[in-house]
């Protein structure tokens, strides 16, 4: 018989006592952990997945909105931003890389990018490989004929301008290709050769006049990033929908793109780019990192209460701890004298009682992390939907040891209100006979 | 380890500012292995005697010896220990620990004493099947018989071997059949033991049991 099996006993001669005061304790801190796993997977989401990106072009709106939709393909596009600003960028001296993006498209709740075979080149952040080759784990990447993509954008300007049909001219180097991220050839079974039939909309809700295919010819590694949910076409094909033939940028006869990431040249290159790029009036521009800081910091305000929530729910299950021992106090007056006669001393009594506490609150603890994880794993799919990025409900965050330490460390305290009040039992009162 | 009172005196508050004097005794001595039967009426502070003996309860002046040991030069926790270790108590409505089994109200004086290992709990086997409760042994207290309850009690005070036992009216809530079995197993085990026993009553038929009898308003005068 050891003290830390007396202080079990005493725990377990209350069952229903101690379960729902470690219950209480256990809520307060499933909340907590779930929320620090969340903010974490969310600052992971935001901010790796943004590494390696610089700067990114698009139609007028919110900068923060531009690299929502560009960077990470959430929610829809703001809009259209002129085809020749992508041109004059690609030639800019200070601009290393330009890729262009045109989104609109889907294919069975994936996004379509279209684009160019610049978004395999080395200096594109993802997948990350010194080589266009390594950034495949079966195939290869698209390349965009000039000549097909020209002939498309000449149609629809000529479309635009009531010169021609919707139709497009066919032209011999016409293909449709398309690479998929690395998730979207996972979810949906798909391998080199098949053929897929994106239809319009980001939701997919609704099918193209014309049926066109475009032939898998590349599935990207994975990244665990935003890009593992696409479905890259290249851009001539995507001009060549007829569909598409509206995308002129409203008021204008000028074809349109959704974003066009730049990366520019080391050095003070970034700088002067940024510098001009701002005062450009047909497009607005947005610094990736930036964009991601403020992002962040507007999350983090918002958790950073539903945390201070969450504490104090771990607070009122601790306090519901001293409640309990503190109650039981009265009727163990008694058995606290008993233990005194028989030699036991006020340090072991204050320290049975401490320990008490510490047990409860500890036991609530862990129980609250096997709960939060529990629950993260059980909701990784909802919070997918609804959130669009997936919780890791195997890690453990060396946040959460601190939260489990600093739980046992207030039961601690908790459990001294009661404790000096056992260390003050008289000894003798209590053990007189009960009539 | 003779058990010695010298200038004993305990005095209780009693209304503003004054003071109940509840225990005087000039000088007493009990030796080793002896026995002795204390009667005393009611509230004549035969409890709060055994109390001070015990170190339960610092008198108001005096000393009270454990051979060489003044209990109260000793500090509050030395006290515990020494009780712990050299004094064993039965308590006249038993007090065993509601939560605890038989077998862990006995485990827990080891404890308290520390005395432990495998001899402890082979000790603490041997104790519980010499009063007959091995089969008893994982039963919670309020399961058992009144009788078997004061049999643990029993085993309980006696397993350190203690050189004290005192024994406050450990027969008052026994029949007679119980009471008669009770008091032979004290006599029995103490002897065995080798213990000091001094046991309070006012009960006729347990002081008849005691060759030495004293009244606690006479002990040392």
């Amino acid at each position: 018989m050891t003290k830390t099996q007396l202080v079990w006993r005493q725990i377990s001669a209350r069952p229903l006592g101690s379960l729902l005061t470690i219950a209480s304790v256990a809520l307060g801190v499933m909340l907590v952990i779930a929320i620090l796993n969340l903010r974490r997977d969310l600052a992971d989401h935001y901010d790796r997945p943004g590494r390696g990106y610089s700067i990114v072009c698009g139609p007028h709106g919110s900068p923060l909105q531009l690299v929502l939709n560009a960077v990470y393909h959430v929610d829809e596009s703001p809009g259209l931003m002129p085809y020749s600003a992508w041109k004059e960028l690609a030639a800019n001296e200070s601009v290393r890389l330009a890729v262009p993006y045109a989104v609109g498209d889907s294919f069975r709740g994936h996004r379509v990018v279209a684009t160019t075979e610049a978004v395999f080149h080395p200096a594109f952040p993802v997948p990350d490989s010194p080589t266009t080759e390594g950034k495949f784990q079966a195939g290869r990447g698209f390349v965009v004929d000039a000549h097909s993509l020209e002939h498309a954008i000449e149609d629809i300007k000529a479309a635009a301008l009531g010169e021609g049909s919707h139709e497009h001219h066919h032209h011999e180097n016409d293909v449709a290709e398309a690479v998929l991220g690395a998730r979207v050839a996972r979810r949906l079974r798909l391998s080199l050769g098949d053929q897929i039939e994106p239809t319009h909309g980001v939701e997919g809700e609704k099918a193209h006049d014309h049926a066109h295919l475009w032939t898998v010819v590349g599935i990207l590694k994975e990244t665990d990033t935003p890009i593992d949910d696409v479905v890259l076409i290249n851009l001539d094909s995507f001009f060549r929908i007829p569909e598409h033939a509206g995308g002129l940028i409203p008021g204008t006869t000028e074809v349109g793109l959704s974003a066009v990431l730049v990366f520019p040249r080391p050095g003070i290159h970034k700088a002067l780019l940024l510098s001009s790029l701002k005062k450009r009036q047909e497009f607005s521009t947005a610094e990736v990192s930036s964009e991601i800081r403020k992002f962040l910091g507007i999350i983090g305000g918002v958790d950073g209460a539903f945390l201070i929530v969450a504490l104090l729910v771990v607070l009122i299950g601790v306090t519901s701890v001293l409640v309990a021992v503190w109650n039981t106090m009265n009727e163990r007056r008694r058995e606290i004298a008993i233990l005194r006669a028989l030699g036991a001393s006020r340090a072991t009594i204050t320290g049975s009682v401490v320990a008490e506490a510490m047990i409860l609150v500890g036991l609530g603890g862990i129980l609250g992390v096997a709960l939060a994880h529990g629950g993260l794993w059980l909701a990784a799919d909802a919070i997918k939907d609804v959130a669009k990025f997936e919780p890791n409900p195997l890690r453990i965050l060396p946040a959460e040891y601190a939260v489990i330490l600093g739980t046992i460390l207030a039961g601690a305290l908790a459990g001294l209100i009661p404790a000096i009040k056992a260390y003050r039992t008289d000894v003798a009162e209590n053990l007189a006979p009960v009539s | 380890m003779a058990l010695t009172v010298d200038q004993l005196v305990v005095e209780f508050p009693a209304g503003q500012a004054g003071k109940r004097r509840v225990l005087d005794i000039p000088a007493a001595t009990f030796e080793d292995g002896s026995r002795l039967c204390l009667v005393g009426g009611s509230g004549s502070g035969k409890t709060t005697f055994l109390h001070v003996l015990a170190g339960i309860i610092r008198p108001t002046s005096g000393q009270v010896r454990h051979g060489d040991v003044d209990l109260f030069a000793l500090s509050e926790s030395a006290r515990d220990r020494f009780r712990a270790r050299h004094i064993g108590y039965v308590f006249q409505t038993f007090n065993l620990l509601q939560s605890l089994t038989a077998l862990e109200n006995i485990r827990i004086v080891q404890t308290l004493a520390q005395v432990r290992g495998k001899e402890a709990a082979e000790a603490a086997g041997r104790m519980l099947a010499r009063l007959g409760l091995s089969e008893r042994a994982r039963a919670l207290p309020r399961s058992l018989s009144v009788g078997e309850q004061q049999r643990v009690a029993l085993a309980r005070a006696l397993i350190n071997r203690p050189k004290v036992v005192l024994a406050d009216e450990p027969t008052a809530n026994l029949d007679s059949r119980l009471r008669d079995e009770a008091l032979e197993l004290l006599m029995a085990v103490t002897r065995e033991v080798g213990s000091t026993l001094l046991l309070v009553t006012h009960d006729r038929e347990v002081m008849q049991r005691f060759e030495v009898q004293k009244d606690l308003a006479e002990l040392g005068r």
